[in-house]
């Protein structure tokens, strides 16, 4: 007995249209159109093939769903636009992780939920209190956010390919689990700005209470007082503030030239026509898009997939028997682990390979 | 004769890539600084070129001075209302002689010709080079261009080496944009690395344990 739901979701993850999963495992789309509703099975001959056509293995489709996972601020309107096909693609492919990492966590000792709810806070001073929840110190830049984030509870999705055109999304789920999902290689600081701008939509919008526009402005607000807290960072803006002291502070606070140029307008260190002048420097430049190579920052990755995995199916994973155990494909998942961090003893193994001796 | 043949400019780019930022930066601040007491004082009126240049030279010289970059007023010899700064260069013997302008010709590429100064002919024509007395083959001098926007604003730096010239037309061996400050700025040193996440496990492992 299948559940219609997993049809539905490989299909979406898959890219496809009823009509072309139909026309790939020889039905017509009626037919497809009711095995996602539940109410018609196939045969065991079309499972194998929607199974094929979607890459996911046969056991997936009778797997049950385990906890609701909603669309959370994918609903939100973003910077940029979103069909409704791509919002579906990318929260299926968002449901999915979370619900490997949902079934791997039933064996392993949950970490206490560090973040505040804080609805009725402006955004600087739940930015302020949520630094100091998870443990951070009221002042200076936030190194390793990803890994304050998972310390806090946060369960952080790295997918492994791009979440349609959104750099994240978050949302908390029907057992109360805070989750934001982020796309995969994004520049270091708008990874953290998108991770710090979703975990503030966690914390102050649980209940929406305005307009999405508002909202995104809000959490944006957080994102900035969080990474860049005013009185840590106005004495390093300098006067004045020009875009040498702006790339200088990048690598230290780990955000880009353009949100350092809005807060230092914000903290009054740039006139209106100063932050102008900057973000003409910027465009000029192509900097607006991509700042230049040499003010890279890092990639964070989230660790603790893997270190489930790691825990459960020994060290390299033994994915296929994790994938067996998860019902997913082998594939999907060595790409999912692929973007996640590594333990410390194999990055040290890695940086510093065994050098083989004589013997004595 | 003996004939000098000038350094590429990638090198002198090179040999000054731990300085140029310093210049950018104040450039841009004293532009800026020029900008708002313009606005603050002088709103409507007609922008005086020399009075602009010396607020700019005033601030980039204080913003130079901050940054442990000893740069005088260009009044002795060459009053081109400029700055002046001497560097050793870091790969050859001798020193980098580097007087600081406001580019003023419409062409981006024009030089201010040299006119009749003898300090200035001799500046462009590479005489003249020490400031204690003792030259050598590895001293030039360079002009360092600063260009601004429409708005009064900081738009780009150049670089050129001269060669020589007269009243109307300076020569010189190269003329380069310099490549903005911003990506000479050093790369962030890499982070400690996060310790590992306190996962363990709760309940008996539901796989067995992979083979050694």
């Amino acid at each position: 007995m299948i559940v219609g739901d997993r049809v539905r979701q490989a299909r979406t993850i898959k890219g496809l249209t009823q009509k072309q999963l139909a026309d790939l495992v020889g039905v017509r789309q009626p037919a497809v159109a009711q095995f996602e509703h539940g109410s018609r099975q196939p045969s065991p001959e079309t499972l194998e093939a929607i199974a094929f056509a979607t890459a996911f293995p046969v056991a997936f489709f009778s797997k049950e769903q385990l906890t609701h996972f909603p669309f959370g601020t994918l609903l939100f309107r973003g910077k940029t636009r979103m069909s409704e096909r791509e919002r579906t693609e990318a929260h299926e492919l968002a449901a999915i992780l979370y619900e490997a990492i949902e079934t791997l966590a039933k064996n392993i000792k949950p970490l206490p939920i560090k973040i505040p709810l804080l609805s009725d806070r402006r955004p600087s001073d739940a930015a302020e209190l949520t630094r100091s929840a998870v443990g951070l110190s009221p002042h200076g830049p936030v190194r390793n956010l990803i890994h304050h984030l998972e310390s806090a509870g946060v369960c952080v999705i790295a997918a492994p390919k791009p979440l349609s055109n959104r750099d994240g999304f978050s949302a908390w789920t029907s057992t109360n689990v805070p989750v934001i999902a982020l796309s995969p290689e994004k520049p270091g600081d708008r990874q953290r700005w998108s991770a710090t701008h979703e975990l503030g939509h966690l914390v102050m919008h649980r209940q929406i209470k305005d307009t999405t526009r508002n909202l995104e402005r809000e959490a944006d607000a957080f994102a900035a007082a969080f990474l860049m807290p005013d009185s840590s960072i106005r004495p390093e803006m300098g006067s004045p503030t020009t875009l040498v002291t702006l790339a200088r502070l990048k690598p230290r606070w780990g955000v880009s030239i353009a949100a350092l140029a809005m807060q230092a307008s914000r903290l009054g260190a740039l006139t209106d026509g100063q932050l102008r002048y900057l973000y003409v420097q910027l465009s000029k430049h192509g900097w607006r898009t991509q700042e230049p190579e040499n003010l890279a920052i890092p990639i964070e990755r989230p660790r603790a997939f893997k270190k489930m995995a790691e825990l459960l199916y020994g060290i390299p994973v033994d994915v296929r028997r994790l994938a067996a155990d998860l019902a997913l494909n082998p594939g999907l998942l060595k790409d999912v682990l692929d973007v996640q961090a590594e333990g410390v003893q194999q990055r040290a193994k890695r940086q510093n390979p065994r050098v083989l001796g004589f013997k004595d | 004769m003996h004939v000098r043949v000038a350094p590429p400019p990638e090198q002198i780019l090179a040999e000054l890539s731990s300085i140029l930022p310093h210049l950018q930066h104040s450039l841009e601040a004293g532009t800026a600084k020029a900008h708002l007491i313009w606005q603050q004082h002088y709103e409507g009126e007609e922008m005086d070129p020399w009075l602009y240049s010396n607020i700019t030279r005033h601030g980039a010289k204080k913003e130079l001075a901050l940054a442990g970059v000893f740069a005088d007023y260009d009044t002795d010899q060459l009053p081109f209302s400029g700055l002046s700064l001497h560097t050793p260069r870091p790969s050859e013997n001798g020193m980098l002689h580097i007087r600081i302008w406001k580019h003023g010709g419409a062409d981006w590429s024009e030089l201010p010709p040299p006119g009749t100064s003898g300090a200035r002919l001799d500046f462009f024509s590479q005489e003249g080079l020490a400031t204690d007395g003792i030259s050598s083959d590895g001293d030039w001098n360079l002009i360092l261009l600063w260009h601004l926007n429409s708005n009064g604003l900081l738009d780009s730096l150049s670089l050129a080496c001269p060669q020589g010239g007269n009243s109307y037309r300076a020569q010189y061996y190269w003329h380069v944009p310099v490549p903005p400050a911003i990506t000479m700025v050093p790369p962030a040193a890499q982070d400690a690395p996060a310790p590992d996440l306190n996962l363990v496990l709760n309940t008996p492992n539901v796989s067995e344990e992979p083979e050694e």
